[in-house]
């Protein structure tokens, strides 16, 4: 048994009341520093998408935003599909903008979550190509985030030319895919039924089920599933997993730096192409800002970035895609885009289906 | 037999000897590693380092929002853990020196915080606060906080209080103490271990917490680990191995210290 | 004061006299639990028993749809005993790795024990993501372990440790040392050393008399430390996130995807209540195996 002393009454409750009283100062003094509700007027929420598609904005357009609008940017990042979850959730204090891709606009503006955009409230508007603008006026799509095969140049020594090399028998364990929760997972189905059925894209992929058993093909083929992008570009940049499906945007600065990676620029079956907006949920506080943000996206000198830095190409109607570029993204008519409107309402069923074989 | 037996408490020491010092190298070796990486030149995870170079220290900044993520963390976990303790003297007092009915069972529900899942506990907590319509402010995530560490200085201040000579206190009142006396001077300073190591413990949980702050989180309001993970998940350079050392190191120099002069962690054990 | 009353009258008056003091302390902090503790859950649970806006055949009312889909989910049963098993061989793996550093502890010079225990705190101290991370830099392909068996000569080709059962199992045990460590270190501490210098001076060996003294006075500890790492293994959420990929998932992260991320808030809750209930019964019959085996007091 320890030896108990009692100690004289005053020295210890000084320190321990002073203790508890510091905290309650600190607390007290702290405190409306720490409350959440947006400052009246002058704060823009904007949810933006992840990696590099985000730093280009936060690098780039936030400070000339804040600076020239003299408003406060609070910047929140996540994935499409949490993004429709929060839409969901907080349909009455919704961020004000949105970046998410056409995988999630065509189902957000059909559930009622979207504003339509006062497209006479921002000039640049009209230099937005026809094809960026997805579902008429409800998102200005900036990016096209085209998904293609990456391959470890020091590994496999022949570019793939179709998405069927994936399940040769010659490639086994050397395959990553995606997982469910990001969009060109749920792309590797569609195109897993292209392949499977023989039907071309846009009769394909309305058979998930087929894409889903023939996906779990690829699995006896010792396809391992990433977690997040970091992982991805560890895989392939190694060497360990030379094969990996992956956005040209998010993988553009690696192969900048020399990294032994190279995006397959011609596939068959076509390479996968996703247009990424910004989007303006219905009930967003600060629309005018809103709209200014936008605008400033839309501007030629920003968009041009989104050609030189994430070697995509933008919506901007003027912007010439760059041959550096070109090098990255192949002919563009090789890039299909999917109907995602039906692939976002059986999402859900899809990834159900796909956690059954790789869960 | 004499032999056999010095070889067989020889074989013992040193098979305890072995297994502990591979369990505290265990311990150090990714800490030890994370400060090599972070000096580390290179873009990308590699060792042994080829160049070395302390930029990475500078782009902590780059981490979204850090600092503001970590004094909100700091002041959530030293109010939550204050908030806790308090609640553990009434609670370990209750538990300890009065009688209740069902005490077995009251510990048991006191401490089943710690049993329930955190994701559990997070959602379970977000939809309560959705539903009263306070949800993610600074209050709600401190509730939430308090939830998660209450159990600790519960069971510390418990353990504390049930090896506590209660014979003192009898002494004293029947030489003419107060109550309120005796509870100042004799009953708190024997709970002084478990109130220290009750306290720490609920901090830390606290601090590092990640389940159930991600639920109770938007907007303006974050936590450092939420931050850091954010940043882990998106980013493939070492700049989080840069913030890892710093934090180690902050959090090392503050533990040594409070050790040297307040003895805390051998009040904690004994 | 204590109340020491031998007679015992079932009047609420007296009921209330002799729990007076109790009833008063507890109150502040159980009205607290009740509001923020208990209601949240129960919500939660009644959440589990009704349908989703998605499920088929729905009805008014109760219904177990959701625990039966839970039950027929051949992916939840995998996940479950993944959970399982990478929760009991982390258990096991800590208990071993750490009872040799508590009896060392016990016999370590005063200098040593506390450089000991400074570090073990300050491994509690850092943040679990901290911690994982520097997993992930050990375990990289291009990391620390990999290099030496590369140097060594005893691999050509990085070994994939990272995103798998192994990666994960390690984090949760490097979590787990401390909370292994501590309870088990402080039970030992209880036991007298005159009952090792007897059974010593009486001819018995170190290991007899760890097996015959040691171990069985120290259960306590040990059920409080396997009981916790076990607690905390099967409710693992950010570990796996980290370390694991979707293939290695644990419950928490399949109950989380379905709340979070597909709004299903009726099966989430199920299977979050379902992991719970698992754990609860698996440490009650861990605790009763103990004392009526072992004849400990847990």
């Amino acid at each position: 048994m320890s030896n108990q002393s009692t100690r004289s009454a005053s020295t210890s409750i000084s320190r321990r009341t002073l203790l508890k009283r510091g905290i309650a100062g600190a607390f007290v003094i702290s405190s409306p520093w720490m409350t959440t509700s947006a400052r009246a007027a002058g704060q823009l929420t904007v949810v933006l998408n992840q990696g590099l598609l985000a730093k280009l904005w936060i690098d780039e357009l936030n400070p000339r935003f804040e600076k020239e609008t003299g408003a406060t940017l609070n910047i929140q990042q996540s994935v499409t599909g949490a993004m429709l979850a929060m839409l969901k959730t907080q349909k009455d204090n919704p961020p004000d903008l949105m970046q998410f891709s056409e995988a999630g606009v065509f189902q957000a503006r059909d559930q009622g979550l979207l504003k339509q955009y006062k497209t006479s409230s921002i000039p640049n508007w009209k230099f937005l190509r026809k094809e960026f603008n997805m579902a008429d006026d409800y998102s200005a799509g900036m990016i096209d985030a085209m998904n293609t095969i990456f391959y470890n140049t020091n590994v496999i020594k022949t570019e793939p030319t179709s998405w069927a090399e994936l399940w040769q028998a010659s490639n086994k364990g050397k395959i990553a895919i995606p997982p469910a929760t990001w969009n060109n997972g749920i792309r590797m189905i569609v195109t897993a039924s292209q392949i499977a059925t023989g039907l071309p894209l846009d009769k394909a992929q309305y058979d998930f089920e087929s894409g889903i058993k023939h996906l779990a093909n690829l699995k006896k083929n010792g396809a391992v599933v990433y977690n997040d992008a970091p992982q991805a570009l560890q895989m392939m940049q190694s060497g360990q997993v030379p094969l990996v499906p992956f956005y040209v945007a998010f993988a553009a600065g690696l192969v900048a730096k020399g990294a032994p990676i190279a995006p397959a620029v011609n596939l068959k079956e076509g390479k996968h192409g996703e247009i990424v907006g910004l989007n303006m949920p219905v009930n967003a506080k600060n629309v005018e800002l809103a709209q200014a943000y936008v605008n400033l996206s839309l501007e030629k000198e920003f968009q041009s970035k989104i050609d030189s830095v994430l070697r995509a190409r933008c919506g901007h109607i003027d912007v010439v895609t760059s041959p550096d570029t070109l090098k990255l993204i192949g002919d563009p008519s090789n890039t299909t885009y999917a109907d995602w409107a039906f692939l976002s309402k059986n999402r859900p069923k899809m990834t159900e289906l796909w956690n059954e074989v790789f869960g | 037999m004499q032999q056999s037996s010095e070889y067989q408490a020889r074989g013992y020491q040193t098979v305890v000897q072995a297994i502990s010092w591979f369990t505290i190298v265990f311990l150090l070796f990714p800490v030890l590693l994370t400060v090599i990486v972070s000096f580390n030149a290179s873009f990308f995870i590699e060792f042994p380092p080829k160049a070395l170079s302390i930029d990475w220290y500078g782009n902590i900044e780059k981490i979204h929002r850090i600092g503001h993520a970590t004094l909100i963390s700091a002041l959530i976990a030293l109010a939550s853990a204050a908030v806790a303790t308090l609640f553990g003297i009434c609670a370990s007092l209750a538990l300890v020196r009065t009688e209740l009915p069902a005490k077995a069972a009251i510990t048991a529900f006191l401490v089943s915080p710690i049993t329930i899942p955190m994701v559990a506990i997070g959602i379970a907590l977000v939809q309560f606060f959705i539903l009263i319509g306070t949800a993610f402010t600074w209050y709600s995530l401190l509730i939430g906080h308090i939830v998660l560490v209450l159990a600790y200085p519960i069971r510390t201040l418990v353990a504390s209080l049930t090896l506590s000579n209660i014979s003192l206190e009898e002494a004293a009142r029947s030489l003419g103490a107060t109550r309120r006396q005796v509870f100042i001077t004799i009953t708190l300073p024997q709970m002084t271990p478990g109130l220290i190591s009750g306290f720490i413990f609920a901090f830390l949980i606290s601090f590092d917490n990640y389940p159930i702050s991600i639920f109770l989180v938007r907007g303006g309001l974050t936590t450092m680990p939420i931050e850091l993970f954010n940043y882990i998940t998106q980013n493939l350079d070492p700049t989080p191995a840069a913030f890892s050392s710093l934090y180690i190191a902050i959090v090392s120099v503050i533990i040594f210290f409070a050790e040297k002069r307040w003895r805390i962690i051998s009040y904690a054990i004994h | 004061m204590l109340l020491t009353t031998a007679s015992f009258s079932r009047s609420p008056l007296s009921f209330w006299r002799r729990y007076r003091s109790g009833i008063l302390l507890l109150t502040p902090l159980l009205v607290f639990l009740l509001c923020f503790y208990v209601i949240p859950l129960t919500n939660l649970l009644a959440q589990s028993f009704s349908f989703s806006s998605g499920d088929t055949n729905q009805h008014d009312g109760w219904t177990f749809y959701q625990y039966l889909k839970t039950y027929e989910s051949a992916r939840l049963g995998r996940v479950l005993s993944r959970t399982f098993r990478i929760s009991f061989i982390t258990v096991l793996v800590t208990l071993v790795i750490s009872y040799p550093l508590a009896l060392l502890l016990l016999r370590a010079s005063r200098r040593l024990r506390t450089a000991l225990l400074i570090l073990t705190f300050v491994s509690l101290a850092s943040s679990l993501i901290v911690r994982n991370y520097g997993w992930v830099v050990v375990l990289a392909d291009g990391g620390a372990l990999n290099s030496t068996l590369i140097g060594l000569g005893l691999i050509d080709q990085p070994i994939r440790f990272m995103y798998s059962e192994g990666a994960i199992i390690v984090g949760l045990v490097h979590f787990a040392i401390p909370f292994m460590v501590l309870p088990i270190y402080g039970s030992l501490l209880r036991i007298p050393t005159s009952m090792r210098e007897a059974a010593l001076s009486l001819g018995s060996s170190e290991w007899a008399c760890l097996c015959n003294i040691t171990l069985p006075l120290s259960l306590p500890g040990v059920f409080g430390g396997t009981m916790l790492t076990f607690a905390v293994s099967m409710s693992a959420y950010v570990t796996p996130l980290m370390l694991g990929s979707p293939s290695t998932a644990m419950i928490s992260q399949v109950a989380a995807e379905q709340l979070l991320v597909q709004l299903n808030f009726p099966w989430g809750a199920a299977i979050i209540v379902t992991l719970t209930v698992l754990t609860f019964l698996l440490v009650a019959a861990y605790a009763s195996i103990l004392r009526k085996v072992f004849r400990a007091t847990v």
